[in-house]
């Protein structure tokens, strides 16, 4: 994944499902949160933080998608 | 890359990089990922996995100023996201017209010689304002301040007609 900080062209990568989740497992944990308490707080409109919300922006889509597929 | 989303999510994260970076940003790096199933796509400023993280801003106050962006971008593999209603095009086109219309005047405020020439190139004869109201009121437009020397040096100074 890119950190760098200067300007060159973007780079746009795909994700696989694997680095998906993964990538979803270490924002959870930074932010301390379970999946189910961050979805808690979108279904009451009220995220702890402005990270909270931008993860949820996020993941909460993505995740809506995956539980239609797997129904 | 296989999938429809990249070379409008490179495109979005490109445009948006060269804009804060000519603008408000000395160093500026934006980044796209492309979530699975390839209908969905993330942009941001200085990507770390799919989360966006600020940037500096260039500014003179003393507390450093962050910016933080990010992007949803989504393809609409049904072409049904939006469902427009029947009159929507002359909706735009109106609001366009408008829009285009204002700029138009704009620009003949600013370089009334170029409109002028421009005019009489097709034909039109342009009559100079005599009296001195109307001088003043275009002039105030334009932005010049007059001076004692009669030649103004405002910021926005137009070119001479």
């Amino acid at each position: 994944m890119t950190t760098s900080v200067h300007a060159s062209r973007p780079i746009v990568s795909e994700m696989s499902q694997a680095e998906w989740n993964a990538a979803v497992d270490r924002a959870l944990t930074r932010l301390h949160l379970t999946y189910e308490q961050l979805r808690e707080m979108a279904c009451r409109r009220d995220f702890v933080s402005m990270e909270a919300m931008k993860l949820w922006l996020a993941i909460g889509e993505q995740d809506e998608e995956r539980t239609r597929s797997a129904d | 890359m296989r999938n429809g989303l990249a070379p409008q999510t490179r495109q979005f994260a490109e445009d948006l990089q060269i804009l804060l970076g000519r603008t408000v940003c000395d160093f500026v790096k934006i980044d796209g990922r492309i979530l699975p199933g390839g209908t969905q796509a993330i942009v941001g400023t200085n990507l770390s996995d799919f989360t966006s993280r600020p940037i500096r801003l260039r500014s003179s106050a003393e507390t450093p100023v962050w910016i933080d962006v990010s992007a949803y971008l989504m393809l609409d593999p049904d072409e049904g996201l939006a469902d427009p209603k029947a009159d929507w095009r002359d909706v735009l086109d109106g609001s366009r017209r408008e829009y285009r219309l204002k700029q138009i005047r704009a620009a003949v405020r600013r370089h009334p010689g170029t409109a002028i020439r421009e005019l009489e190139r097709l034909g039109y004869a342009v009559a100079h304002p005599r009296d001195s109201r109307s001088r003043a009121l275009i002039l105030r437009l334009v932005g010049r301040v007059p001076t004692q020397r009669g030649v103004g040096t405002g910021k926005t100074a137009p070119e001479r007609g």
